[in-house]
């Protein structure tokens, strides 16, 4: 039997997918490109309307399928591995790709629950879940080095890691690895139809298009911005800022108020619909690039937090592969990184003064941006697919040998997947308003409801 | 309000990083603080203070007594004799190093099988546990900050409400570095070396190993690059002080012996390359810096330097002698980047010597590393490093972790871990 590589997402894969379901294509896509001797599944949980090319795109129930699905793999990437799989892993290997740090992304919607014990079952869950999930991964997957030492962290303080391990690999490379989120990979290349200027009202075809491309979540900081941009369009009267696909496309994904902040503030200055447009919705993976090419600039402002610290903004990304010069907050690894090699501009955190000097410096400058835009040109090789995914290529060509990590220890996984399972169910127990919501699914990938 | 802090190694006269940096702990608030007591317990005999704090020697049923009468307790492990004082007080948990990579790394040394096991999840129970007593937490560098962040949200200790108050999470965890000797840097005398060193003469270059020298460090690449440079003609000496550690328990006395041998294999032992016995006291070492021309720490990369801040590279910064030594840690790289030291590639002597002979043959070279090196010992003084505990303190030492009632279950799991652990360990000792 041929070696079989799946890749199992956890969240919708489909045209209007966000991050974790473009990560999923392009992983699977980069596997079967470097190991052609290997089936590569993309495995999706309820359907799909994807087509990927040299991979096997399947649909699979929610809760039935994950078992089927690793039974038999050699290998399974997943954001996480749900423990109606765990009877079916066998001597599958195990990929957790822990890519999205969203410790942060529940401690901004937990600390809504009202009841101290909700809050605290709410950390344990949490706590547990990490648990579970490096206790079962024979290799970890994150996005930068901050993650990196983090999971280390997690992987130390749970014993998932032994000193015989990192005696025998010193650096825990076969155990824990970085994958950035790669640039798209199609060609940066306008169809010539233009989405915004000259079409909608408001914004002229020789205005200059600043947007905001990506979600507005509570960490994120478009209050300095509007406040800025009240000054900067009084020097550049032909700045336009596009707030482009603000609601994310999951259905009761919690946004905070974040975003009616931002509306209202923008009313408040007398801005929105002059020079500040909100484009609610998500929009279509494709037509985002397109829009991107079509802009003279992108920002991207938020707080000095842990998220910060430790994200890998994909919508930064994108910017990387449009070619799109940005103004960033400083603090993030992608973005320092790109304004140490020219390839962009960071501010301080909320530091209004500063954001409008270089928004109105690089609107008035051409020239500003033309070298920005030749050093993103110079550098986008480094942020493709091909060199994000290259560690899991090579770790999925030539896994370790003998059997899994897990099979040294049968019992942890076990011990480790009930303690999660018996977390959640207090924490079910804890906030019995809550049964009959829809609030299914592991952490990474919670829906919760809108309000509280 | 009454803070107090306790040294877990040696603060008496010959002391390593535990004991200087309580030290200077103490001193700093003490000073920067008028309104608060300071008291610092060591395990030895203490030492005179120097600032306006108390010393005493206090270990069991003293330390017990005198941690529960504080507002205030600070430390790198709280010892379990004085565990309710992290219930009535306010603990600080000073985590300056990555102590599971570190500890993890020197359990290879027990018996395999269950004693080893027990080491290490004795071990790892422990540093649980502190972080879970913790009310705040300090490190020494943003790697290591990170690492544990995660791991306090592997023990379900991030809590919403931590989160709520701070977005960056700094008021729960925070770094504050090492820093450099309070004294004014010493002036160039070889006379200790002399001393120790028969025959040494003022203009034979002198590279220190500025002290002891456990799993990770790599002494054999700088006796090598030693014989190298003795083979192109110049008389290099290569000076190791600091033998095993203080604190009782040997560690580095192996690793001492191993590199004697080394250098004797290759005929180098004692004519050019000198091991001084003994771990120096604390006030001797400003005199054995005042004879160097060059120091060299070389080391094999493994998960530890992630997570290093090497507490010698601090005493050299402040001594101004310039350092070669490997790349890739953070705090290396830093110094690296500001021109502060020399970097080398791991186990490479021929790369040591280069960069030796350089610096040995250049006086202008070596003059503006030595003015990269003020600047970085400036920006580096323990009254800067500290100030977040200092802020924390001054703003009325306010939690933000999780309450303490909602971490009792996990502090008396992980307790008992410990215990357990610990029991193993002891029973399997006693035994043979």
């Amino acid at each position: 039997m041929s070696r079989r590589i799946v890749v199992m997402a956890r969240v919708p894969v489909n045209r209007r997918m966000s991050a974790p379901g473009i990560r999923a294509v392009h992983l699977a896509r980069e596997l079967a490109r470097g190991i052609p001797d290997a089936a590569v599944e993309l495995a999706v949980p309820d359907e799909t309307d994807i087509e990927v090319p040299d991979v096997a795109v399947r649909a699979y129930p929610r809760w039935t399928g994950p078992m089927r699905i690793v039974q038999g793999a050699e290998t399974v990437v997943t954001p996480g591995l749900p423990p109606t799989a765990v009877p079916g892993l066998g001597g599958t290997r195990l990929v957790v790709d822990l890519f999205t740090f969203f410790l942060v992304e529940h401690l901004a919607w937990t600390v809504r629950m009202r009841r101290p014990p909700q809050r605290w079952a709410a950390a344990a869950v949490d706590a547990r879940y990490y648990n579970y999930q490096v206790a079962a991964a024979d290799l970890v997957l994150c996005s930068n080095e901050r993650q990196r030492d983090l999971w280390i962290g997690t992987m130390l303080a749970a014993g998932a890691v032994t000193p015989d391990e990192v005696r025998a690999d010193p650096h825990l490379a076969r155990r824990i690895a970085v994958v950035p989120f790669g640039a798209r990979p199609e060609p940066p290349i306008h169809d010539g139809r233009m989405r915004v200027k000259g079409v909608h009202p408001g914004v002229a075809h020789n205005d200059l298009l600043v947007v905001w491309n990506g979600g507005i979540l509570n960490w994120y900081d478009p209050l300095s911005l509007l406040r800025a941009w009240e000054r900067v369009v009084a020097a550049v009267p032909n700045a336009r800022l596009w707030f482009m696909g603000v609601r994310y496309p999951y259905r009761g994904f919690s946004e905070g108020d974040m975003l009616d902040r931002a509306v209202a503030l923008a009313e408040q200055l007398n801005l929105r619909e002059r020079s500040v447009f909100f484009n609610f919705g998500w929009l279509d993976y494709e037509e985002a690039g397109q829009l991107m090419l079509e802009a003279d600039l992108a920002v991207s402002t938020y707080f000095d937090s842990l998220e910060t610290r430790l994200s890998y903004r994909t919508r930064l990304t994108d910017c990387v592969w449009a070619g799109l010069p940005f103004v960033c907050t400083a603090g993030d690894v992608l973005g320092d990184e790109a304004a140490a090699r020219g390839m962009a501009a960071t501010v301080p955190a909320g530091d209004v003064d500063a954001l409008t000097a270089t928004l109105v410096h690089l609107l008035q400058d051409a020239g500003a941006r033309t070298r920005l835009r030749a050093a993103l040109e110079a550098h986008r090789a480094e942020y493709s697919w091909r060199q994000a995914a290259a560690p899991l290529v090579d770790y999925c060509r030539r896994p370790p040998a003998g059997p899994p990590r897990r099979g040294g220890a049968p019992l942890d996984l076990a011990r480790n997947a009930a303690t999660y399972i018996a977390a959640r169910g207090v924490q079910q127990l804890l906030q019995p308003e809550r049964w009959f919501r829809r609030t299914v699914d592991e952490p990474g990938r919670t829906v919760t409801p809108s309000q509280p | 309000m009454r803070v107090l802090v306790i040294s877990r190694g040696p603060a008496g006269s010959r002391r390593s990083a535990p004991g200087i940096r309580a030290r200077a702990m103490a001193r700093v608030l003490a000073e920067q603080l008028p309104g608060i007591e300071v008291t610092l317990a060591v395990p030895d005999h203490p030492d005179l203070p120097d600032g306006p704090y108390f010393t005493e020697r206090a270990v069991g049923a003293r330390l017990s007594d005198l941690a529960r009468r504080q507002d205030v307790v600070i430390s790198m492990g709280l010892p379990l004799v004085a565990l309710p004082a992290a219930l009535s007080s306010h603990f600080v948990l000073d985590y300056f190093a990555n102590f599971y990579v570190e500890w993890m790394l020197g359990t290879g040394r027990a018996p395999a099988g269950l004693r080893r096991r027990a080491r290490r999840d004795g071990d790892r129970w422990y540093l649980n546990l502190q972080l879970t007593l913790a009310d705040y937490i300090l490190c020494a560098t943003e790697s290591q900050r990170d690492a544990y962040l995660g791991a306090l949200a592997g023990l379900g200790l991030i809590y919403p409400d931590s989160f709520r108050r701070d977005h960056s999470l700094r008021a729960l965890i925070d770094v504050a570095p090492h820093g450099v000797r309070f004294e004014p840097s010493p002036t160039r005398d070889r006379s200790w070396l002399q001393q120790r060193i028969p025959g040494l003469s003022d203009d034979e270059p002198v590279l220190l190993w500025n002290s002891g020298i456990v799993e990770w460090y790599d002494p054999r690449t700088a006796i090598r690059a030693t014989g190298l440079l003795r083979a192109e003609g110049i008389p290099a000496h290569l000076v190791f002080v600091g033998g095993p550690y203080p604190g009782g328990d040997n560690t580095g006395a192996r690793e001492h012996r191993a590199a004697a041998r080394y250098a004797d294999e290759l005929g180098l032992l004692d004519t050019a390359v000198h091991f001084l016995d003994g771990w120096l006291p604390y006030r001797e070492v400003p005199q054995v810096l005042a004879g160097a021309d060059l120091a060299v720490c070389t080391w094999r990369r493994t998960l530890e330097a992630r997570y290093a801040l090497r507490t010698r590279y601090l005493d050299l910064l402040w001594a101004r002698v310039p350092l070669i030594a490997t790349a890739g840690d953070p705090f290396g790289d830093l110094m690296a980047s500001r021109g502060a030291l020399a970097p080398v590639p791991e186990d490479d002597a021929t790369a040591v010597a280069r960069a030796c002979a350089a610096l040995l043959a250049d006086r202008e070279r070596r003059a503006a590393v030595t003015t990269a090196m003020a600047t970085l010992a400036d920006e580096l003084r323990w009254e800067r490093t500290l100030a977040p505990l200092v802020r924390h303190l001054s703003a009325g030492a306010r939690p933000t972790a999780m309450p303490k009632h909602l971490r009792l279950p996990g502090m008396a799991a992980r307790l008992t871990g410990t215990l357990a652990w610990r029991a193993v360990d002891a029973v399997g000792r006693w035994q043979g």
